[in-house]
């Protein structure tokens, strides 16, 4: 795969690690703050494709 | 050799500008997260104290709840939605406290009165309505009005010139109607009342769940003497306040913790008594906030004047007898057994189906009561006591739907009122709600549209503006 698309692919699977780890934090101190906004479950379907893909590559 | 070295620096080249796009790209990416970080926490914070939120009949919203119960709403149809119910609720969940709201709502009905109310106290489903439409007043047209500040004073001849003139100079009682104004019942006087040194029993009937009552002092204590049951038929602990009132403020609160939050049915008796002594004269209320296993068998005072405020929960019993001066009285029973034809002066209510509400109107002011059997909750825009020498009415008349202005010898309206306005045919109003005060669970107020006499109420949408402090006024109340 494409040297860029892959570097791209890891640095979106942190973004959505870390934005995952933060939404769900945010949640429990303050709930409904992010599901007001955001709906988690399309965040977790982002994280899982790019970590897919990720882990296809490093094989 | 020479060809390694090539493809070496053509790699390298290669990824310096990968590398050198990459650095965009990560900023970018994890600015995207950290703006949007900011973006929900500003969202929920809401530092300037204003935000508003919309619903639209069929477009789920996570701040305004759709509108319930479902069996009187119809399903959305082209953003419109049919309320063919009442009343009916809806919720408004809000990330942190409001002081304000501004509800507009925008609808099509030709109900004379429309009301939207806040949940204030659960406790005793208390909401604090306020009027989105009232044909009634619309209709004034004969009637002078005078207006200043949002109040109106309608008057059917025309004798005051200013509403300050009307408020120094109060015509009798009898004439005065109020709609959405507090005109203070502290001046109320009973001529010739006179105080009693003995005790007697207020409720010859136990009366069950939560009941506010007037009682009027002069020269005496106020002494209650309360004995409760809690029948522990409904899980959940029942504890029982008890808060006396002059005016609007609570002179006096009592509570009387359960420490057993059982449903086992076994019912368990306890007393409690209220004495406040040297009171000015004049009229107070008393308000008992308790779930519906809690049954009041007794009540004994030295008071002789005893008014229950709207609404009254008869236990179980036979042969009660209750004076009223409701306009309109509403019955309803939720036991098959207590299914019966109650008396209404000349007239009767048929009470032929459970969790029904049942109306009687006949015109006259003063209206006797009997019922065969208890277990009955009886309501209406009036007070209701055991027997005419109890009976006293300190509030003024309100307008509702049950009001017939014409015959009931009502000459002045005092009202804080502003007509809907109309655009494209749909009507558009406001309420505006104190919600310092108003009941929130898990981060929701709630809130009602009554429709007393709704023949198609269309709904078209709901907007909240709420307003309360700044991030700037939360810093400077903590750092106090």
């Amino acid at each position: 795969m494409n040297r860029k698309i892959i570097l791209i692919t890891r640095e979106l699977f942190y973004v959505f690690t870390a934005a995952l780890v933060i939404f769900a934090a945010m949640e429990t101190v303050w709930p409904g703050v992010v599901l007001a906004y955001i709906n988690i479950n399309w965040v977790l379907i982002l994280w899982l494709f790019f970590g897919i893909i990720v882990l296809i590559n490093q094989i | 050799m020479k060809r390694n070295i090539i493809d070496l620096t053509h790699w390298r080249l290669k990824y310096e500008i990968i590398f050198h796009r990459m650095k965009k790209n990560r900023i970018i990416l994890w600015l995207g997260l950290i703006l949007t970080i900011f973006f929900i926490l500003g969202m929920a914070i809401v530092p300037y104290g204003k935000i508003s939120y919309a619903y639209t009949p069929g477009n789920p919203n996570f701040f305004i709840g759709k509108l319930t119960p479902e069996e009187r709403v119809a399903s959305a149809q082209n953003g419109e939605e049919k309320i063919t119910g009442n009343p009916v609720y809806f919720s408004l969940r809000t990330p942190r406290k409001f002081d304000d709201a501004k509800i507009t709502l925008v609808y099509k009905s030709d109900s004379p009165v429309i009301e939207l109310g806040v949940l204030k106290d659960k406790a005793v489903w208390r909401y604090d309505l306020k009027p989105v439409e009232n044909k009634y007043l619309d209709n004034l047209n004969t009637w002078t009005k005078l207006e200043k500040n949002g109040t109106e004073l309608f008057e059917k001849n025309g004798k005051f010139k200013s509403i300050e003139d009307f408020l120094n100079n109060l015509p009798p009682r009898s004439e005065i109607a109020l709609y959405n104004y507090v005109l203070p019942n502290e001046n109320f006087r009973i001529s010739n009342y006179k105080a009693q040194s003995n005790f007697s029993l207020i409720n010859p009937e136990p009366i069950r769940g939560p009941y506010q009552f007037y009682t009027y002092i002069k020269n005496e204590t106020l002494d209650f003497k309360f004995n409760f049951s809690d029948e522990n038929k409904n899980l959940g602990a029942d504890p029982v306040e008890i808060d006396v009132y002059k005016g609007n403020k609570i002179i006096k609160l009592e509570t009387l913790a359960d420490k057993t939050a059982n449903d086992d049915g076994e019912i368990k008796n306890f007393d409690s008594e209220i004495k406040i002594p040297d009171l000015t004269e004049g009229v107070y209320k008393i308000e008992i906030k308790a779930g519906n296993d809690i049954v009041t068998n007794k009540i004994v005072s030295s008071q002789t004047k005893i008014a229950f405020v709207n609404k009254i929960w008869i236990g179980e019993a036979e042969n009660v007898n209750l004076v009223t001066d409701s306009e309109a009285i509403y019955a309803q029973t939720s036991e098959p057994a207590d299914l019966q034809d109650i008396k209404i002066d000349q007239g009767l209510i048929n009470l032929n189906k459970t969790y029904q509400q049942f109306k009687f109107s006949d015109g006259n002011i003063l209206k006797l009561i009997n019922l065969k059997r208890g277990e009955v909750i009886l309501s209406g825009d009036g007070v209701f006591s055991f027997n005419q020498t109890m009976f006293f009415e300190p509030d003024f008349k309100t307008i509702d739907a049950d009001t017939n202005i014409k015959n009931d010898g009502i000459n002045y309206i005092l009202a804080d009122y502003n007509s809907p306005d109309e655009e494209n045919g749909w009507k558009i109003s406001q309420a505006e709600f104190d919600i310092k005060d108003a009941y929130r669970e898990n981060q929701k107020y709630s809130f009602l549209i009554s429709i007393p006499e709704n023949d198609g109420f269309v709904l078209k949408g709901i907007r909240v503006d709420l307003s309360g402090k700044t991030l700037f006024d939360y810093l400077k109340n903590k750092l106090k």
